[in-house]
């Protein structure tokens, strides 16, 4: 029961970090630019799709393959940002929700219409065996996507927090007003801002990818999921994304050892519904509401 | 260019003019008709008038918040009617808005880098600059990595007088200094300003606080229902204060 419940314990440290890597561009999105970006996991499950196709499809390596995806979600994100976004910052909430479920439908669509809806599976090339550590049993490849979600989500910190752009982003977040005044151009900030979460959303799909088979439909399952670990974590912080993410993949995990499958949901749902009273914010507190 | 207390000097400061600006927020409301002001180099113009007479519309104009729908902003020579918030920056206006408007999960250090960010391409000038701040408000180094919604609202206040100066503008656009401070630290942030005006600046400064707005103007403008309404020296508007007010009450 002990080994059960430890390998269970590390599968959801991987997993979670898994959960925090394709949490963070929808917590970026609401915590700097207020948008409710109820596409995000349309843009996962195209990610992943993407990614599918690169290793699958063309033989690319599966580390490698990583890098052109993250790239064509920046640049996604820039024309979703141009195209879409732009036009609805003088909008209601209402607008931009109904806007970006529209855009989450057309996204669908397309990834039905392209790759079906067949279940896909990542040919893991060399990530696919499981390390052994004796009592403990881990697939590499889970391994390698909580690895750079661990990392990246870091480095995201580090930007927030000690570059002066970093500065320039947590200030947006906190007052436009303000932070236009010092000069900063707000829309060509909060372009990149954009850019850069559906770039995280982007990976965070290439994560998933290397963690479980997937269809383009279920993604509304990974958008329930992103917006627990969002709403555990509170918004817009790198670090409590990770930490929230790690939470529920334990959670998860444990539960599944303890408890008939059937009660993962209710406990944890359960256990956000507890955070949210007592810490009124997510795991964050009060100051969670911005970065 | 002027040498200031500290050692630090501003731009050389030309002239702010609005000229005939009308400016609203919708379709059909004119909260400014026609409005024309000068801020002279070098001198403390002050713009009062009732609530709902365009006071701090006057300001989001000339700051660039507000795009007029006629009527021209002048810079020195130089029409900037069309420049966005930054680009005045850069060819020094800055304003104090009205209110706190430290970013408050920020420190204090990054508040001030923050407020240099025009200088951000040159981070030795944007240091510079920073310690310059920290050099004027030494109250402030002991706070510089504290969250800059932690401080009490004179320190806040402080940090944004910093924030105001630290690019070294050659126009101060200042906004109800005093509002929402407690009556204690009202003198000091007019200390403030009289030391910003014992070092030349030119500082256009809209106020509820009259009398302490009077006493410290070289100029005075009213305006009332959006319009000009009085303008003139100090000399014409002192002394007949309680007059003024009653004026604005029967308005």
């Amino acid at each position: 029961m002990l080994e059960q419940l430890l390998q269970a314990g590390v599968n959801g440290i991987l997993l979670g970090g898994v959960y925090g890597g394709f949490a963070v561009g929808l917590s970026l999105i609401l915590g700097v630019l207020r948008i409710v970006n109820i596409a995000h996991s349309a843009v996962l499950i195209i990610g992943a799709l993407g990614y599918w196709q690169l290793v699958n499809g063309l033989g690319l390596d599966p580390l490698l393959a990583i890098v052109p995806i993250v790239l064509l979600g920046y640049l996604l994100g820039l024309g979703v940002q141009r195209g879409v976004a732009h036009y609805l910052r003088r909008e209601s909430d209402t607008t931009v929700l109904l806007a970006f479920f529209g855009l989450m439908v057309v996204i669908e669509t397309i990834a039905i219409i392209v790759w079906t809806t067949d279940t896909k599976t990542l040919d893991l090339h060399y990530l696919g065996g499981v390390l052994d550590l004796g009592f403990l049993r881990v697939p590499v490849a889970r391994v390698v996507a909580a690895g750079l979600s661990f990392a990246l989500l870091v480095a995201l910190h580090l930007f927030l927090t000690r570059t002066l752009t970093g500065s320039a982003i947590r200030g947006l977040s906190s007052n436009r007003d303000v932070a236009e005044m010092v000069g900063i151009d707000g829309n060509r900030l909060s372009r990149h801002v954009f850019a850069m979460s559906i770039a995280f959303s982007a990976f965070g799909g290439t994560a998933l990818a290397l963690v479980v088979p997937f269809t383009p439909q279920d993604h509304l399952r990974w958008l329930a999921w992103a917006f627990l670990v969002v709403i555990l974590g509170g918004l817009g912080s790198a670090l409590r994304t990770l930490v929230a993410g790690v939470v529920i993949g334990v959670v998860e995990s444990v539960v599944g050892v303890l408890l008939p499958f059937q009660y993962t949901y209710l406990v944890l749902y359960g256990l956000l519904a507890v955070v949210l009273l007592v810490r009124n914010q997510g795991l964050g507190g009060l100051k969670a509401r911005s970065l | 260019m002027t040498a200031t207390q500290t050692g630090t000097t501003q731009r050389s400061s030309p002239e702010l003019r609005l000229e005939q600006v009308t400016a609203g927020y919708f379709a059909n409301d004119v909260v400014l008709d026609q409005v024309s002001l000068r801020v002279r180099p070098g001198a403390v113009t002050a713009v009062l008038g009732p609530n709902g007479s365009g006071k701090s519309t006057t300001l989001r104009v000339l700051s660039g918040f507000l795009a007029p729908r006629s009527g021209r902003v002048l810079l020195g020579e130089e029409d900037i009617t069309a420049l966005r918030v930054g680009e005045r920056l850069h060819r020094g206006v800055s304003l104090l808005p009205q209110g706190r408007s430290v970013f408050p999960e920020l420190t204090v250090l990054e508040n001030l880098r923050l407020g240099a960010w025009t200088l951000r391409h040159n981070r030795a000038a944007m240091n510079g600059a920073v310690e310059a701040m920290l050099e004027r408000y030494p109250s402030l180094r002991a706070f510089r990595d504290k969250p800059a919604g932690s401080l009490s609202g004179g320190q806040a206040r402080l940090v944004e007088f910093a924030r105001l100066l630290i690019t070294r503008p050659a126009v101060l656009l200042i906004d109800e200094p005093s509002v929402g401070l407690a009556p204690v630290l009202v003198d000091e942030v007019y200390d403030e300003i009289i030391r910003l005006k014992q070092e030349g600046r030119t500082i256009l400064l809209v106020d509820q606080n009259v009398q302490a707005a009077i006493e410290i103007a070289d100029e005075v403008y009213t305006l009332a229902y959006g319009r000009n309404h009085l303008e003139g020296g100090r000399d014409r508007f002192e002394g007949q204060l309680d007059e003024l007010i009653r004026g604005w009450l029967s308005l």
